[in-house]
């Protein structure tokens, strides 16, 4: 009977080998031999094609980033500070503190993990840290002034922030953008923690289409902390590659704009502007449940290079001028923040004055497939 | 003997039916954007595509057939993209889902780590990762019936 | 700590240092051992595709059996010695007195069922009127030990038609490696 069976046995074992173990190339199968390739373009779909969606980016844009370090800092520039009262934004209030700030910056790390990564949404979720230690040597300081540099050279600024995005494409050609984040901004440090109810909140929703690998457009609302203190503003998105794909243009505004010029898919440069902003709540400042905060908006004027090392990892390096828009101060009563847009006539509780400054950042980062 | 008999049969069946489910990978797969389809094959006990049909062949730059321009090796970038194998190396872990492999984006010249999984017979989940499952995107394949011309 | 301990302390590591420059660098250049060069040549790996095949992109396949264990026992080395391998040279011709013009182009790769797929090199477009052609190798190698190491591993070509053709595809190919070895 053996001599049946173990034959048997024998067969049995390798007739799957060919498709589930390792297979020699002994026994490879013959080449193929039916590619009329003109027969691909006479097809159609075996059952209900696959819904196109729009992708969330273009052809050549500047890497998005799931992780990245990064430092920043600025040079010396005079920093200017009337004492606390009320004050409308053009007065010109006389200057109780003056310093020179010699080193201002610190460490940026950024996180975004998708969530949901398919072609029909894309959910991401990030969270953000931002240090900003001052180095300055005052130059005077009336007995009225706040002592707002002592502060800041003593605690500097910190920004910890959550942050959640969507991108919901509604066709091949239409999609819509959805952004919201809560940041706790202020001269806290994590053994002396800021209250949350601190949180400031931003959002943005903005509707696009991309009619083609090379562009997308779209207009949405922002509520926003760009410009130091709470606005809503409306926002554009524009990005556009040229037919070459040597150039091309990244733009969000209000937040920033660039020219981007191309050097293969693994090197660019970018030149234009962003516009950064936060409210930081000064403790030392703040009059039991009020708020004493700190509405920091400025503008970059920059330009940047950015350029893979290995696989996914790549270095940005960033100069260019920091423009002071605001540094002033406002005092929100029980913590509270209020809407002053661009045309309102609630005081500020101090003046604040920033020279303009010459500022580098450098980064590492892990991007995006 | 019977018992024998019946346990090989059963073998030879399940072994049949594996590599059946493994095969269902070949054939013409259409991505999303609709800009290619891939044709999947199987090389030794490994399955690969290639891209067979391009909705622009020609570079609109040069009017010439498409090469692999964003290839990091500067010595393959004259390679035509029609017949290029973007998918490579997926071998069958079973329970519709073919790992091991990488895909390769001729349109930034980035090769991804990737999964196949088969939603069903005629849809693929076909994510790219970097790393981490996590750290990718997935696209929807969708499975083509050649009709002739 | 006073000075005086501070000045020791830091003459003792600046000494410490330099011991470690002096003995660590010519251990590191020693164990690194010299290699030597040498040139593996696999000729005649017959490249089919059955026909009848079409215009555009069509696979031709093959094996190559570089036999390196043999090569090496030859030279009295072993696989284990062997430090790294390249192809540096890479040709496909038609055995008989036809040319390649019904080529557009081709791109080569080594496959196998436990090493990933590599492009080996293109040629693209193939000049008019040959009967050999050198494909230009791929200046990204890797793991290419790990194919020759194997008994035999497959020799893919991927050649463009630029016309339907009945008689298929027969071709050979000649392959040449850099071998280098720990001395």
């Amino acid at each position: 009977m053996n001599r049946v069976i173990l034959p048997l046995i024998w067969v049995a074992a390798w007739l799957p080998a060919p498709a589930l173990s390792a297979q020699t190339p002994d026994t490879l199968p013959p080449a193929a031999s039916d590619e009329d390739y003109s027969q691909y373009e006479h097809v159609q779909f075996a059952d209900d094609g696959a819904r196109s969606y729009c992708h969330p980016k273009i052809l050549d844009l500047a890497p998005q980033r799931f992780v990245s370090i990064g430092w920043d800092a600025q040079a010396s520039y005079r920093m200017q500070s009337s004492a606390l009262g009320e004050y409308q934004g053009d007065d010109d209030p006389a200057v109780a503190e003056e310093s020179d700030v010699r080193y201002t910056g610190g460490l940026r790390l950024t996180a975004n993990v998708p969530v949901v990564s398919r072609n029909s949404v894309v959910w991401q979720v990030g969270a953000n840290y931002w240090d900003v230690r001052y180095d300055l040597n005052p130059v005077f300081a009336l007995s009225e002034s706040a002592g707002l540099h002592a502060r800041l050279a003593d605690r500097g600024l910190r920004t910890l922030g959550l942050n959640t995005t969507v991108f919901k494409p509604l066709d091949a050609k239409q999609f819509l953008y959805v952004q919201a984040g809560a940041d706790l901004n202020g001269d806290y440090t994590f053994s002396d923690f800021q209250p949350l109810r601190y949180l400031r909140y931003s959002a943005a929703v903005v509707w696009g289409k991309r009619p083609s690998d090379y562009k997308q457009w779209g207009i949405g609302l922002s509520r926003t902390y760009r410009v130091g203190e709470l606005n809503y503003l409306p926002v554009l998105l524009f990005n556009w590659t040229s037919p070459n794909r040597k150039w091309g243009v990244e733009t969000l505004l209000p937040a920033r704009a660039h020219v981007r010029r191309t050097f293969s898919p693994r090197s660019l440069m970018l030149a234009g502007f962003e516009l950064e902003g936060q409210s930081y709540r000064i403790e030392a400042l703040s009059d039991g449940d009020n708020s004493f905060e700190i509405r920091r908006s400025e503008l970059r004027i920059r330009l940047e290079y950015q350029r893979q090392i290995a696989g996914f990892f790549w270095v940005s390096a960033q100069t260019g001028l920091r423009n002071d828009w605001r540094f002033h101060g406002d005092e929100l009563e029980g913590g509270r923040d209020f809407f002053r847009g661009f045309f309102g006539d609630q005081p500020y509780a101090m003046l604040n004055n920033l020279g303009n400054a010459l500022y580098l950042n450098i980064g590492v980062h892990l991007v995006s497939p | 003997m019977r018992t024998l008999l019946l346990l090989f049969c059963c073998f030879f069946s399940i072994a049949l039916h594996a590599q059946a489910e493994a095969d269902k990978l070949i054939g013409v797969w259409e991505p999303s954007n609709g800009k290619a389809r891939v044709k999947v094959e199987k090389i030794g006990a490994k399955y690969f595509g290639k891209i067979v049909w391009l909705r622009e062949p020609n570079d609109p730059q040069t009017n010439q057939p498409k090469v692999d321009k964003n290839n990091p090796d500067e010595s393959l970038r004259n390679t035509p993209l029609k017949g290029y194998r973007i998918l490579k190396d997926f071998v069958y872990t079973g329970k519709g889902e073919w790992t091991e492999g990488v895909i390769y984006d001729p349109e930034n010249g980035s090769t991804y780590s990737c999964v196949i999984k088969m939603k069903d017979d005629n849809t693929l989940d076909i994510r790219g990762y970097i790393g981490v499952k996590a750290l990718g995107r997935t696209d929807v394949w969708k499975r083509m019936q050649v009709t002739g011309k | 700590m006073d000075n005086k301990g501070k000045i020791l302390t830091l003459l003792l590591a600046t000494v410490l240092s330099l011991i470690c420059i002096v003995v660590g660098l010519p251990l590191l250049f020693f164990s690194c051992g010299s290699t030597q060069t040498e040139v593996l040549t696999v000729t005649g790996i017959e490249l089919s595709a059955e026909g009848p095949l079409f215009s555009g992109s069509n696979t031709a396949q093959g094996i190559c059996r570089a036999e390196l264990d043999a090569w090496l026992k030859s030279r009295g080395k072993t696989s284990a010695e062997v430090r790294e391998v390249r192809l540096t040279r890479a040709q496909v011709y038609v055995p008989d007195t036809t040319n390649l013009d019904g080529l557009a182009s081709v791109t080569l790769m080594f496959a196998s069922d436990n090493i990933d797929m590599q492009t080996m090199g293109a040629l693209n477009p193939i000049p008019a009127g040959q009967h050999r052609i050198d494909i230009p190798v791929a200046q990204a190698q890797q793991q290419i030990k790990w194919f020759v190491v194997q008994p035999a591993f497959s020799v893919v070509l991927d050649a463009d038609l630029k016309a339907d053709s009945d008689a298929g595809l027969g071709m050979k190919a000649d392959l040449e490696f850099s071998v280098s070895i720990h001395q």
